[in-house]
């Protein structure tokens, strides 16, 4: 599909008129959060790079969700409910576009998940690449995230006057003709697209000692490590990093009876691994009762479970868990400790 | 203790007050649009606040308040007896809440201060919560308590299931809800170490955390104190910040870990 440049006025223009007709959603910046919202128009719209408090996955699997209704009264009735309604997702980062692929083939591909599925249907993601990096947190050049392949609708790229549009579906390809004002892109275009993502190699310095793809031998072989028994120490196990972060899709399904004890709804909320009760079983035992087993099990999934299970990275370096971690745990400084310590230093005695 | 009550029972439930300030048992009241349904379930047996008919039949026993008199324990092990499941509501009932701040002082300089020099005609105890007195079925947490929690706690009791209560800390719900931390605003907060629940109602409303719900179950007491340690409060301002709502156990032999470990 050819791409196409549309100046940042008719960009405003048109998102004005979309914001109008449908849901739009977008970061907006309060005090020093940046928040995905709903918008009425365009000029609410941050151009901060500070990653969202949530990530937009909370349009795809909601913090907590309704799945079914049921009644008991006549006999057992069950109503599943499926989301499907339209959302237009603006201004996403392509870190966070990772992460929504990633949750694509995990609950699409893999779990077939209807809610999920109903959800991701409905929504069009019009994503912006990072040109700077958001502060001192991200580590997305990496873990190889700052480039977008694909799972996008749109994906704009500031040119400084206005945006190069990439088309990644054909879904994105009504949109754009929608927006009458866009050109075709010319190889000018393309020559100052090559130019700003050239631009951005010094600023994106790589911040960990080791690529991505070497996180899971690394993990692998730090399982004893000391480290985790420091972190372990420190750890609120206030699932402050899980919540905040776009890869985490782990929740917990629950029902709530209505007052008059015939029916009621089943829910599903996120849950987290760094939670006591999270490993517990039926007989009250929990299989990581130990905060530096909780610990290692986030990184090991982070960077080397999900990596290994799925081919995608399950870190995409937006550094949210570093920012909201009140004690200082940071997935920067815990891997390059992990590489630049000798093991058999790091190993229990 | 008893066996959870049978649905196809009506339970007759008795709201109970010792030192507080009623305000979790108008909470009750102001559970408006569920009232009509929570009666065609329970009925009330005693409930001072709201009607003057009293009875001493009751099923499920309410208790509002800290236990601040020797005749408040004597009343509770009769409230034992005759109910089979025991409820606390609010922080007086349990950690303690405020009255709990009576600890901190010498009592009897606390009963001077309140009764003048007719302080013997109304003896008192260190305020404890219901629980270092009898055995307890289930807590509602809060200051005051919250009229949804309240009807999903009672919900879940009549038809024999767990209480829904969190057993994870405040900062849980504050992330869900996008707040800027209190830390972040340049004030300490209970929330990495108190009960969730709330909905972090507190730090959403531009406050923060001061555990009226009580501990997690699974504190990091030692990082928590050290990260207050770090934002400048001193070892006293830290006890403060503790026996605020939770002075018992604060107070109470081995503090809070030993209530932790417990």
């Amino acid at each position: 599909m050819i791409d196409r440049v549309v100046t940042k006025a008719d960009l405003l223009d048109f998102l004005d008129r979309l914001a109008a007709e449908r849901k739009v959603v977008a970061p907006v910046a309060e005090g020093p959060l940046v928040r995905f919202k709903d918008i009425g128009r365009a000029a609410e719209i941050s151009d901060r790079y500070l990653p969202t408090a949530l990530p937009p996955s909370k349009y795809l699997l909601p913090p907590k969700e309704l799945l079914l209704r049921f009644r008991t009264d006549d006999g057992v009735a069950i109503e599943p409910l499926f989301d499907t309604g339209e959302i237009v997702a603006f201004g996403v980062r392509p870190c966070d576009l990772h992460a929504l692929a990633l949750l694509d083939a995990i609950f699409i591909d893999d779990k077939h998940d209807g809610h999920y599925l109903s959800r991701r249907e409905h929504i069009t993601l019009i994503g912006v690449e990072c040109l700077e990096p958001c502060d001192e947190h991200c580590f997305c050049a990496s873990m190889e995230t700052l480039d977008v392949p694909s799972g996008y609708d749109l994906l704009l790229t500031d040119l400084g006057d206005a945006y190069y549009v990439q088309i990644g579906s054909s879904l994105g390809k009504t949109l754009v003709e929608s927006l009458g004002a866009a050109r075709d892109a010319v190889y000018e275009d393309r020559t100052r697209l090559r130019k700003a993502h050239d631009s951005r190699h010094a600023a994106f310095t790589r911040r960990l000692d080791v690529t991505y793809d070497q996180l899971p031998a690394l993990l692998a072989e730090s399982s004893d490590s000391l480290l985790w028994d420091v972190l372990g120490e420190k750890c609120l196990s206030c699932g402050a990093c899980t919540n905040v972060c776009p890869t985490c899709y782990c929740f917990d399904v629950r029902d709530e009876v209505d007052l008059d004890l015939e029916g009621g709804r089943r829910y599903r909320a996120w849950d987290s691994c760094q939670l006591e009760e999270f490993a517990m079983v039926g007989t009250g035992e929990s299989f990581r009762q130990p905060r530096s087993m909780r610990v290692k099990h986030r990184f090991n999934r982070k960077g080397r479970y999900i990596l290994e299970r799925y081919g995608r990275q399950g870190c995409v370096g937006c550094g949210r868990c570093a920012r909201n971690c009140l004690v200082g745990i940071n997935p920067i400084e815990v891997f390059n400790q992990l590489k630049g310590q000798p093991v058999e230093r790091t190993v229990r005695t | 203790m008893n066996g959870p009550i049978s649905v196809l029972k009506r339970p007759r439930l008795a709201v109970f007050e010792l030192a507080s300030c009623a305000g979790c048992q108008l909470q009750i009241l102001n559970c408006e649009d569920e009232l009509i349904d929570l009666l065609r379930l329970v009925e009330f047996a005693y409930f001072k606040e709201a009607m003057s008919e009293t009875s001493d039949d009751y099923d499920v026993a309410l208790i509002e308040g800290a236990v601040t008199r020797p005749a408040d324990e004597e009343k509770l092990r009769v409230i034992r007896e005759r109910a089979s499941l025991v409820v606390t509501l609010g922080s007086c009932a349990f950690p303690v809440g405020i009255p709990g701040l009576k600890n901190t002082h010498d009592l009897a300089e606390v009963e001077k201060l309140v009764y003048g020099d007719h302080a013997e005609l109304f003896p008192s105890t260190q305020a404890k919560p219901v629980d270092a007195v009898i055995p307890v079925d289930a807590h509602i947490l809060g200051c005051p308590i919250h009229k949804d929690e309240f009807v999903r706690i009672v919900t879940a009791l009549l038809i024999g299931k767990r209480p829904p209560v969190p057993t994870y800390p405040v900062c849980v719900e504050c992330r869900l809800k996008e707040n800027v931390c209190a830390y972040d605003r340049g004030l300490v907060c209970l929330g990495p170490v108190t009960r969730a629940g709330c909905g972090a109602i507190c730090p959403s409303y531009g406050s923060r955390c001061f555990g009226c719900r009580g501990l997690a179950d699974d504190p990091n007491l030692p990082s928590a104190e050290a990260l207050l340690e770090e934002k400048g409060r001193s070892p006293e301002d830290i006890r403060a910040e503790y026996v605020l709502y939770n002075g018992y156990y604060t107070l109470a032999e081995g503090g809070l870990k030993a209530k932790v470990a417990k």
